[in-house]
């Protein structure tokens, strides 16, 4: 018995999101931000100047150019020039981060739903799972992960995953603990509604809202961490353009070439605002109470 | 129903209970907080159930429905509905009667309602759930429900939030209404409601009594309120009912001195014959 979305639904979702998008700027700057990013990551081979530079191409003459017309943010330590590289960036940390979030978010939620819905011995069990992984530091787990699974992208991409559900189930679980007591879900239960379509229907839409604020802020910090992993050569190898990497590689030439960690430090912040920004919008818009239907 | 129970013991030849209570015990751990011997809820009856909050009046209505449990009380006796104990059901049994058979309403109205879909959407979720064929049936029933208690179908289309208290009760009803249950479980159901939407629901509530001859289990503090409205009365201290009969009876003559306390609580109606 799986439900659709009920059928007259007098202002179409479209409609709405229109509507939040026209009243609320800061989301329509998300939105653009992010598009833009994703347009980056599609469209790099096309616009980017020496696509060759993202791979394995050096140039040992044009090593550390200031930015210039040529390179207009300039080139690094092996003479690759750094838009062409950012630019290519766009399409590994922001895909790191999303697919953590989305690991993290799938095994936290349905966990952190479910110890809070029913509590008791499933909560004990659930929790007590949870606070092993959160015993130890997320970073070092990850690189004992990541270490044990052989360098690459997609090892990266676990490792930093397996550190960060425990904390969505912490969060998860406090709130669905409490809208477990709310009227509508004993309401609910004296409906005779299954257990498992009051978690799907009343638990996980009242609580995740948190959540979602909680994982637009996170994707900046999972890039940094995947480039923590990277800068102790655990995570992006060299030619891969990694913005984490770019910066971690960058560093040591700041004071003197600061185009070299500037311009995709500047890519992580851009990115993490833009989240921030949909991540705020979007609570908005899966919030009822803060759109009048008509 | 059933027509299996024994026969009422000294009081007036009435119809067979909808519900009958016998040896409930209801405890936390080893802390009982309901100790029912017998109570029972005739056919087509308002029974008022008293008392002060923690007395054990809304565990016992949970109780009925099984979901004591949910909270984590353990249960003991028998709650005999149409011929079966309710306590020796199945999870899957007991879903069936929820709602269908045993509607509950509770103290507050909108709180009854999940914020994230529109009352439409629960209304007909709960039909298709308990059997309505289809979605365009279950909104028609739901339309009809609604106009049933006087509201415009309109309403279908709001938000809880949208709701007045008065309305959202007047929903919950209708849904209770539209799923055709023989008994409704009312916790509370006018506590959070001003006085004069309080009569409007107490009206509704009678009619579907007087109309669809619904049996009725009325939980409040508020004896005024179950003066008002009730053929019997119980009353509940501790767990215990401590007082039972025709409202009339206990509000008159109450023998209990828990009950007379109440009643002096309620000037305007325990005296009065006797004052004015």
């Amino acid at each position: 018995m799986i439900e659709h979305a009920l059928a007259p639904r007098s202002p179409s979702r479209l409609a709405r999101l229109a509507a939040v998008l026209r009243r609320n700027p800061l989301l329509t700057a998300g939105a653009v931000l992010s598009l833009l990013i994703v347009l980056a990551a599609l469209l790099a081979p096309l616009v980017a100047p020496y696509p060759a530079d993202a791979s394995v191409a050096t140039h040992p003459t044009q090593t550390l150019l200031p930015p210039s017309s040529l390179h207009p943010f300039g080139t690094d330590q092996l003479g690759r020039d750094i838009l062409t590289r950012v630019l290519y960036g766009a399409r590994i940390s922001p895909l790191i981060a999303v697919l953590v979030l989305v690991i993290a978010c799938a095994v936290g939620i349905p966990l952190g739903i479910a110890a809070g819905y029913f509590g008791g011995v499933v909560d004990d069990v659930l929790m007590r799972i949870t606070d092993v992984f959160l015993a130890f530091p997320a970073l070092l787990l990850a690189l004992a992960f990541a270490a044990v699974l052989s360098p690459s992208i997609g090892n990266t991409t676990l490792a930093i995953a397996l550190t960060w559900w425990p904390w969505y189930t912490r969060l998860v679980r406090g709130q669905a603990a409490s809208v477990a007591g709310r009227q509508y879900v004993e309401a609910a239960r004296a409906l005779g509604v299954p257990h498992r379509r009051i978690l799907l229907r009343h638990i996980l839409p009242n609580s995740i809202t948190p959540l979602i604020v909680q994982v637009s802020l996170d994707v900046s910090a999972v890039i940094l961490t995947a480039s923590a992993l990277s800068f102790l050569g655990l995570g992006a190898q060299d030619p891969t353009p990694d913005w984490g990497l770019m910066v971690s590689q960058g560093q040591s030439y700041f004071t003197t070439q600061w185009w070299l960690v500037t311009f995709p430090g500047a890519a992580i912040l851009l990115t993490a605002v833009a989240f921030n920004l949909l991540g705020d919008g979007l609570r908005d818009v899966l919030d009822p109470r803060r759109v009048p239907t008509r | 129903m059933s027509g299996e129970t024994t026969p009422d013991r000294s009081r007036p030849a009435g119809p067979v209970p909808a519900i009958e209570i016998g040896d409930l015990s209801i405890a936390f751990g080893s802390r009982e907080v309901v100790r029912v011997e017998h109570l029972e809820i005739r056919d087509g009856e308002i029974l008022g159930l008293a008392g002060e909050s923690g007395s054990g009046k809304s565990m016992t209505a949970l109780a009925i429905l099984g979901l004591a449990p949910t909270v984590g009380a353990t249960v003991r006796g028998t709650i005999r509905f149409q011929g079966q104990d309710l306590l020796d059901q199945t999870e899957r049994r007991l879903r069936e009667v929820r709602g269908r058979q045993i509607a509950m309403i509770f103290q507050s109205p909108v709180g009854s309602f999940n914020p994230v879909f529109r009352v439409g959407d629960v209304l007909v979720r709960s039909l298709l759930l308990h059997g309505a064929p289809n979605r365009r049936e279950a909104r028609s029933r739901a339309e009809d429900a609604l106009r049933g208690v006087l509201l415009t179908p309109d309403l279908l289309e709001r938000y809880p939030h949208q709701l007045s208290g008065g309305q959202a009760q007047r929903v919950a009803i209708a849904l209770a209404l539209a799923l055709q249950s023989r008994v409704l479980l009312a916790d509370e159901p006018t506590s959070a409601l001003d006085v004069t939407v309080q009569a409007e629901i107490l009206e509704l509530i009678r009619s579907l009594r007087d109309e669809r001859g619904m049996s009725v289990l009325f939980i409040s503090h508020d004896l005024a309120v179950v003066a008002e409205l009730c053929d019997r009365i119980a009353v509940m201290r501790e767990g215990r009912i401590v007082e039972e009969g025709p409202a009339d009876d206990v509000l008159r003559r109450p023998r209990h001195e828990y009950t007379r306390a109440l009643v002096a609580a309620v000037p305007r109606v325990g005296r009065a014959g006797a004052e004015s």
